[in-house]
């Protein structure tokens, strides 16, 4: 922290980088912050408009305290609290930082560790957390069906994804069970970095545009079974039961870009 | 009968997989099974919907017939032996390719393989099993596969689909055996119920095995489903419904599919329908069917014989609620799940949410509609800390007339003098019995 942060005033604003790791060192370094009396925001990006008593504190995000939050999250509070933490964190939501800070003061107080705190539906924060919870995994969800790889000269597969929420490494686990022995990318094009499995291997994230750069020129790359599967999507249709609508509803116009059928 | 030998695969995917169109089933859900790092796939339990078509309904599983050559005659059927259409089949080479190429791109979830039957109801389901086996042994797929039981096939055969399949499943096809042996001549309950049956027991007994030894072969470990046709005879909705409960109380079922009737075939014992298939009847049937299975209704309880069919203007619990005030109102803040489960604008997560929030405080409207309580339905029909939401009457005519109203989004209050519709049949009493509805 800085030293000129030290100083006292009543509201302090911890800015910090939008990731898991970010978030949580801040909900760390914000704890101390309001046991001596001062309101805590832990926002993702600078104000605009700071308020003349309110003191802009930027933090580095530290993994060994954000794993030290984590851990006593998962451990003291239960595992539903926290995957609902940690899918506020990675929500596209402005507040999220302030939220997740906010749930954990009303859980933790003292000794004393609420397991059951996502219960309390009443209370405004829970209450948004639960929903950004519901969003969240309803993304990751909707993307284990909705990911569509393309395959690019017979070996590596290949796809193109544009998610609300940051929820790409959130995929990792689900497709590198599923799809184990062989060579896949999925590339956020929104956030610009990539997901890679290698063959047999463990998943790694990339951000650098020279990896970037070649993966979009490959997309371009035509696949023989796309055809067979526009003709599957076809033929099962049921004409005397034609419902755009609904198709709508249950697929919006947002999923269907990078997916091959609506192409 | 015009057999066609050399066609693309192309071809043949789009003649077998709009002859498969027809079977409703397009879950994946049920099983939950990690890959084992050796092959492709794994299964996660709530299922996993991939695409949907545009009709709506959700593409979840590569869905084709094995062949859609077909001794039968089922008179609703497209694919009847006596149409005269294209008849084409795939190898089981074929299928499975295409399976795991649609798979590794992540289009499909699985499987789901039925059948016309060629030949004998045993040679097709020996051919199924081929190519569902190479499936599982050379391609080491541990996604999801749905097969089709072929009624009259042998028990034998049966047990051996099921220890490869997820999920098996043979159609009902008709609610009424009479309706079956008018449509469906080469079918009988008896060869439609005896395989289910088989495979029911036969589920029961892998359990018992899967105690004692964790890693014993899994038999349908996603259970059996079947499917009915609605409004291709001329039952009614409680004979359905019943039929439904007998399925999953006696069969020990996971899913009973409703399929609208839709007229492919011009016959003489076939319904016409202008309006197009009863869309909206089969809505309501998998409302009840919900009810069925998750919010401990019974059929006998929904419909009687008296009012055989449900109400298409309101929904069946409502009508359910409407017509059994006595239960009504029920205090939120003290009723058990049960109970609150059978609120109108109350499902099972507004139900378990409501038990979890009432113990930090005792629960106003306010609190319930964060919770995602629906109150347009729910609130003729609860109290919170003793009180309505607005001055409520409980009566029949007043609250459906409320219901059925969407202009209306909260009620007036009710003062002391009241007025509503003459109206003619129910107040001259010119029908028999007293209309569900004051419209």
């Amino acid at each position: 922290m800085n030293t000129e942060c030290e100083m006292t005033a009543r509201k302090a604003i911890l800015v910090c980088e939008d990731s898991l790791e970010g978030i949580f060192t801040s909900v760390y370094e914000g704890w101390t912050l309001e046991n001596h009396g001062e309101k805590v925001q832990i926002s993702v990006r600078e104000p605009d408009y700071p308020d003349f008593f309110t003191r802009v504190c930027p933090v580095t995000s530290d993994t060994q305290k954000a794993e030290k939050v984590l851990r006593t999250i998962r451990d003291k509070l239960g595992q539903r609290t926290y995957e609902a933490l940690c899918f506020t964190a990675v929500s596209c939501h402005p507040e999220k930082g302030t939220l997740v800070f906010r749930v954990l003061r009303q859980a933790i107080s003292g000794r004393r560790f609420d397991r059951r705190i996502m219960d309390n539906m009443a209370d405004p924060s829970v209450n948004l957390t639960a929903k950004l919870r519901i969003r969240v995994w309803h993304e990751i969800h909707r993307f284990y069906g909705f990911v569509r790889f393309r395959e690019i000269s017979g070996k590596v597969l290949l796809a193109k994804i544009r998610p609300e929420n940051d929820i790409l490494e959130m995929l990792a686990p689900h497709f590198s069970d599923r799809c184990p022995n062989e060579n896949w990318m999925i590339l956020d094009s929104g956030r610009q970095k990539v997901l890679l499995h290698p063959q047999g291997g463990v998943c790694s994230v990339y951000k650098d545009t020279g990896t970037l750069s070649q993966i979009n020129a490959s997309l371009c790359e035509k696949d023989l079974y796309e055809d067979l599967w526009k003709g599957f999507c076809r033929s099962i249709t049921i004409q005397e039961r034609k419902n755009p609508h609904l198709q709508q509803q249950l697929l919006p116009l947002k999923f269907r870009l990078n997916m091959h059928e609506f192409s | 009968m015009i057999v066609q030998e050399s066609m693309s695969l192309m071809q043949k995917l789009e003649i077998l997989s709009d002859a498969a169109k027809y079977d409703v089933a397009c879950t994946s859900s049920g099983t939950e099974r990690k890959g084992d790092g050796t092959g492709i796939g794994n299964s996660i339990q709530a299922g996993i919907c991939h695409s949907f078509a545009g009709d709506g309904r959700c593409i979840s599983l590569l869905k084709v017939l094995y062949t859609n050559e077909c001794v039968y005659d089922c008179k609703y059927c497209i694919n009847r032996a006596s149409n005269d259409v294209v008849r084409t089949s795939f190898t089981p080479e074929e299928i499975s390719r295409l399976t795991i190429e649609f798979y590794r791109r992540n289009y499909i979830e699985g499987l789901f393989l039925s059948s016309g039957v060629k030949g004998s109801p045993d040679a097709t389901m020996e051919e199924m099993i081929r190519a569902v086996e190479l499936l599982r042994t050379k391609y080491r797929f541990q996604g999801y596969i749905h097969m089709k039981a072929i009624p009259g096939a042998s028990p034998e055969l049966i047990e051996r689909a099921g220890f490869l399949a997820d999920r098996m499943s043979i159609n009902l096809e008709l609610p009424t055996a009479e309706g079956l042996r008018r449509l469906a001549p080469n079918k009988t309950r008896k060869t439609i119920l005896k395989p289910m049956k088989q495979i029911q027991v036969r589920h029961m007994e892998n359990k018992q095995e899967l105690v004692l030894y964790r890693h014993a072969p899994r038999f349908v470990p996603a259970g059996q489903s079947t499917q009915m046709i609605i409004g291709a005879t001329g039952e009614s909705d409680y004979q359905i419904v019943s039929a439904a409960e007998a399925m999953y109380q006696q069969y020990s079922l996971k899913r009973v599919f409703y399929s609208a009737f839709v007229a492919v075939n011009q016959d003489n014992t076939l319904p016409v329908l202008p309006q197009g298939p009863p869309l909206l009847r089969e809505h309501r049937l998998y409302q009840a069917d919900w009810l069925l299975r998750f919010y401990g209704f019974q059929a006998s309880e929904l419909l009687s014989d008296a009012h055989p069919n449900f109400n298409l203007l309101l929904d069946p619990k409502c009508d359910w609620a409407v017509s059994h005030l006595e239960n009504f109102p029920v205090e939120i803040n003290t009723a058990d799940y049960r109970t609150l489960l059978r609120v109108p604008g109350i499902g099972e997560k507004s139900a378990s949410r409501i038990l979890g929030a009432r113990r930090y405080h005792s629960l106003d409207f306010e609190d319930l509609k964060k919770i995602g309580v629906v109150l347009k339905r729910a609130l003729y029909f609860i109290t919170c800390r003793g009180k309505m939401m607005y001055p409520i009457r409980l009566e029949e005519d007043y609250i459906v007339r409320n219901l059925l109203d969407p202009s209306v989004r909260m009620p007036v209050p009710a003062s002391e003098v009241t007025y509503r519709q003459l109206s003619l049949f129910e107040d001259l009493a010119l029908a028999g019995q007293k209309g569900g509805m004051g419209v």
